[in-house]
């Protein structure tokens, strides 16, 4: 089939800002990705975009692709059961070419949360033990690869101000938070109830709809904002 | 009230849910008994007087019928208390939405407090305006 | 443009008809301490009421308060149920239809009524 593909194109150097349209001959079950990759092999070399593993792993290639952020190497040309395919960088973050955005400030937003381990007790001898349970409590926030698509979707972000935490920070506190060996929380739950904490969430469920693990995360915000209130 | 969001997160809640209940009860008086009114529904018999005797008075001064009707109510305790928490829950949960509505919009600490002030003081006035009302409203028919 | 979904829309619309409300809100406190100075007060603030702009404009005041308590019931729901969140489109179409259906009733009644 045959599709029409806009890129959003930026020149740091002019700062200048344009779509570049290229017409391709594609397969329905190629990935976007794939298409990408023909148009910068074939067409044009110059077009920056990130991408690694190319199988959702690891989180580098979002887009906002007609419309919805996604992962470009997630989604089928089928799948958007539209001929025309618009990709544009995630919005909220500095563009630094093309489509590749300046991350720093996001994955500088969830350090914040100590998204690692702090321990409760010593060290035992033996493995820290958790029960089935108190794991299936966290499972769906571990599945996170830092994508971006989730925060750069949120209104309370993109619209108003990117002082916002979050949705992807909220998945990474929640998923220590949550941790029966944790006992970290009370930085974390510093952040999160800061004035552009958790209370900047109204559960639009962008994040939701965004997310290519399929991470429940209004859900995880909502846990989160429940415990708050008991906790502090 | 906290400088934190979560007790202020819970209120707003609190207050929608309390609202959900008031409203209605609101619109029930304000709208439908006190417009067309269904006579012979003696749920509204909380008031100052029984409806035989409201419509009595409103049959003999159909000019004054709106206001006998408002009368009844009002010069009922219950109701006095009733429209007193309606309009705190309403002003709160109105006037802190709109602060949330700010926080959102406004980055720069300075003019969020500004702002924030601004509203708070607006909601506090319509507050008292609102309660002074209610409470001064006294007329001496039955 | 990003896609407007169902959460996002239902978002809008009851940060709109938030500060609709209030805004009815301060005219209406307003207008109360005003027709509680006494009967001939009363009945001059309740005349201004049957103006046809005023009424129209009560009727879509219905609609947003409906849409704004039904839609703060489901996000309320939500917060603090796995259920509602599980299930927040469906929630969102039938916040729609339920405040659509009350609107309709409500407003004929309100329209009926003399002012
Ligand atoms: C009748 C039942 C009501 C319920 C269940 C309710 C529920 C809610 C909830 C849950 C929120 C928070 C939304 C968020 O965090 O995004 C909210 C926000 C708000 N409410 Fe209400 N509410 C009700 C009535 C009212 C009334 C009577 C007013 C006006 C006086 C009002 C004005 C507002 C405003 C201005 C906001 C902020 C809007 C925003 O931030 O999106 N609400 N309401
Ligand atoms: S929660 Fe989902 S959308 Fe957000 S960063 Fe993680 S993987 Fe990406
Ligand atoms: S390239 Fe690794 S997630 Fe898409």
């Amino acid at each position: 089939m045959e599709v029409t593909v806009e890129i959003y194109r930026y020149d740091p150097d002019t700062e200048e800002s344009r779509f570049d349209t290229f017409v391709k001959e594609v397969d329905p079950k190629d990935r976007v990705l794939d298409v990408m990759m023909a148009i910068k092999d074939e067409d044009d070399g110059t077009i920056a975009f990130r991408k690694s593993c190319a199988h959702g792993v690891c989180g580098s290639d979002a887009m906002e692709i007609n419309g919805l952020n996604r992962l470009a190497c997630q989604v089928l040309v089928q799948d958007l059961k539209s001929k025309r395919i618009r990709i544009e960088p995630i919005r909220g973050m500095k563009v630094l070419r093309d489509l590749i955005v300046d991350m720093d400030s996001f994955f500088a937003g969830l350090e914040k949360v100590k998204p690692y381990l702090i321990p409760a007790e010593p060290a035992p001898a033996t493995e820290r033990l958790q029960s089935i349970g108190d794991r299936a409590i966290f499972d769906d926030t571990t599945k996170c690869i830092m994508c971006g698509s989730c925060t750069t979707s949120c209104p309370s972000f993109r619209w108003f101000n990117q002082d916002f935490v979050g949705p992807a920070a909220f998945v990474k506190a929640h998923r220590f938070i949550f941790d029966s060996r944790d006992g970290g929380n009370e930085p974390r739950l510093e952040i999160l109830d800061d004035k552009d904490g958790l209370w900047r969430c109204h559960s639009i469920f962008n994040c939701t709809d965004a997310c290519p693990r399929e991470i429940h995360i209004t859900k995880a915000i909502g846990d989160l904002k429940r415990y708050t209130v008991v906790h502090r | 009230m906290s400088s934190r969001g979560s007790s202020a997160w819970l209120l707003q809640r609190v207050t929608g849910a309390l609202l959900f209940i008031t409203l209605g009860t609101h619109f029930y008086l304000y709208h439908y008994f006190m417009g067309p009114g269904m006579w012979g529904f003696d749920s509204i018999g909380f008031g100052a007087t029984d409806l035989a005797t409201l419509k009595a008075m409103m049959e003999s001064n159909p000019e004054m019928a709106k206001y006998y009707k408002l009368a009844h109510l009002f010069a009922a305790p219950l109701w006095k208390v009733f429209d007193v928490t309606f309009i705190s829950l309403g002003t709160y949960h109105g006037f802190y939405g709109i602060k949330a509505i700010i926080d959102d919009w406004v980055t720069h600490d300075g003019w969020r407090s500004v702002a924030n002030w601004v509203v708070y003081i607006c909601g506090v006035v319509l507050w008292v305006m609102g309660i002074v009302a209610v409470i001064s409203f006294n007329p001496e028919l039955f | 443009m990003y896609k407007i979904k169902e959460g996002m829309l239902a978002w809008i619309l009851h940060k709109i008809t938030g500060i609709a409300i209030v805004a009815f809100l301060i005219f209406h406190i307003w207008s109360m301490s005003k027709m509680s100075k006494g009967p001939e007060a009363f009945n001059a603030v309740i005349e201004t009421y049957k103006t046809p702009l005023f009424r129209a404009g009560e009727v879509l005041l219905l609609g947003g308060v409906l849409f704004h308590a039904l839609n703060g019931m489901r996000l309320i729901l939500g917060e603090f149920t796995a259920w509602a969140m599980k299930q927040h489109k469906l929630l969102v179409y039938l916040t729609y239809i339920l405040a659509g259906a009350l609107f309709l009733v409500g407003a004929w009644f309100m329209w009926r009524a003399e002012g």
